[in-house]
């Protein structure tokens, strides 16, 4: 009776152990897509930063005491991490590089001017920072023109901001929809298992053969889930890790606490319709 | 006369304010008849659960067999339970298991000695035409039938007493008197049994005792 009750379960158990997965799989889907995605444009825009320069090119008339006098003063400057000087030969050189000609040969001469090329401090590369700068460098008699990216540095942001603000819509939604998700799972089990504990207990099964029957349920749901879940879930972090940057935070174990969660609430809700009494079973409503 | 049921003085309301019954007393002997009759909302099913120990009377007791129902442990009542047959307003069959599997568990789960072989089984869904259902789950055949089936499997067990919550509700003519016809049989036999109905006329006709709720009284 025990074992044939046992393996006549396993159908039901194994529906409710993949709908728990599926729940949690798709949850689990659309909060890493949303984190991920914020994750690597921030991540692409701070490396993109951190390879951004400001570049400040000077009079041609600048000594080179007035050079060093410049590089001193923007060396000082709050958010700057380094600063190279420039010589026109080698702003020429990388000019030829980018073009495929020599500039030089074609005017006659090098217009290029002494430049400084100015890199920043992770976090100090943004549009107020640079605009600041920027405005106190050109009130420099030193100085001829200052040149950094400031359009697409605004865009970048703005995209930036976007994301984090919709990834935090996305999350948040997650976790309420993650929530009705495994409440409306936790009771469709629950609810499942007390109809066939009553029935059960109206056929005069006794209390330890019930028992019995649900804790070796409980078991088996639990084991093949555990398996179940680690498998899904590395073999998921395997396929993920060929197309996303590695986020730290989200190791193998994370995940795979993120599917035991339902199946957790599976083997309690077959714990709670386990040891409900019968009597409380019919308490709800009259029907006389 | 030994006495198989006793309602003593019980009184029970889902509300505080508003009792279904206020000390209500009956007894049934070991293997008499009691149909309970009473119209709508008159306290039926509720005397059934009651018996049945689903619920706790607010007062008085229940007794079977000399023991109280409400004092009963778990494996006392689940033994109490295993020797009676019940045909209860809710479905009390395994849902994904077929009808035939269905008897069988209720017949291994009866606490009764005697158990009965296939053919015994294949000729009570015969009398109701549910042996080529019989490989079906439950949930795929109409109310009546699935009474039906409930019937079968608890009069497969052979039950000490038999609880029948208004067989009149699901069942058609024909069918009512030939399951009626198969409980009168197992009552012959030596089954107590505990009816309830709306329409008490076709139980006076086989010679049983009617009791009016509310106010029973043996």
């Amino acid at each position: 009776m025990i074992l044939g009750e046992f393996w006549r379960g396993l159908k039901s158990g194994v529906v409710e152990l993949l709908s728990a997965l599926i729940a949690a799989g798709l949850l689990f889907a659309l909060g890493d897509c949303a984190v991920l995605a914020t994750m690597n444009l921030t991540m692409f825009s701070s490396e993109l930063k951190s390879e951004s320069a400001l570049e400040v090119f000077l009079i041609d008339e600048i000594t080179e005491s007035g050079i060093d006098s410049i590089a001193a003063y923007v060396s000082s400057l709050s958010g700057v991490s380094e600063v190279s000087i420039k010589d026109p030969e080698a702003a020429m050189t990388e000019m030829s590089a980018i073009l495929g000609s020599d500039l030089t040969d074609i005017l006659g001469f090098n217009p290029l001017p002494y430049s400084l090329e100015v890199r920043f401090e992770p976090g100090s590369y943004d549009a107020g920072n640079l605009n600041r700068i920027s405005s106190e460098l050109a009130l420099r008699d030193e100085v001829m023109e200052v040149q950094y990216a400031s359009e697409w540095l605004d865009n970048l942001e703005r995209l930036t901001d976007t994301s984090v603000a919709l990834s935090g819509v996305l999350l948040a939604l997650v976790a309420i929809s993650s929530l009705f998700i495994f409440v409306s799972l936790h009771r469709h089990i629950s609810e499942r298992r007390r109809d066939i504990v009553l029935n059960l207990r109206l056929l005069g099964i006794s209390p330890w053969k019930l028992r019995t029957i649900s804790v070796m349920r409980a078991l088996f749901v639990g084991i093949v889930a555990g398996a179940v879940g680690i498998g899904v879930t590395m073999l998921l972090w395997k396929l993920c890790c060929e197309y996303v940057v590695t986020v730290p935070f989200l190791t193998p174990e994370l995940i795979a606490l993120v599917i035991a969660v339902p199946v957790v609430l599976a083997l309690i809700s077959l714990l709670i319709s386990a040891g409900r009494s019968q009597s409380n079973t019919f308490a709800s409503g009259p029907s006389t | 006369m030994r006495i198989y049921l006793e309602v003593a003085n019980v009184t029970f309301g889902y509300h505080p304010e508003q009792p279904v019954f206020s000390n209500l007393e009956f007894s049934l002997p070991v293997g008499g008849v009691a149909v309970v009759a009473g119209p709508v909302g008159s306290g039926k099913t509720t005397l059934v659960r009651l018996v049945a120990g689903l619920l706790n009377p607010d007062s008085g007791e229940i007794g079977v067999s000399g023991k109280s129902v409400s004092e009963m442990n778990a494996t006392e009542r689940a033994r109490m339970l295993s020797g009676w047959g019940m045909i209860l307003e809710r479905t009390t069959y395994l849902a994904d298991r077929s009808v035939r599997d269905n008897i069988s568990a209720s017949v291994r789960l009866s606490s009764s000695r005697i158990r009965p072989d296939r053919s015994e089984v294949d000729s009570m869904l015969m009398q109701f035409g549910l042996v080529e259902k019989a490989g079906r789950i439950p949930g795929a055949l109409s109310k009546g039938e699935q009474k039906l089936v409930q019937l079968v499997m608890a009069c497969a067990r052979n039950p000490a007493f038999l609880l029948w919550d208004d067989p009149d509700s699901a069942l058609d003519e024909t069918h009512l008197g030939v399951a009626l016809e198969l409980v009168r049989r197992k009552n012959l036999a030596g089954t107590t049994l505990l009816i309830t109905s709306t329409r008490p006329e076709k139980y006076r006709e086989l010679g049983w005792d009617i009791y009016d709720l509310p106010g029973v009284k043996a």
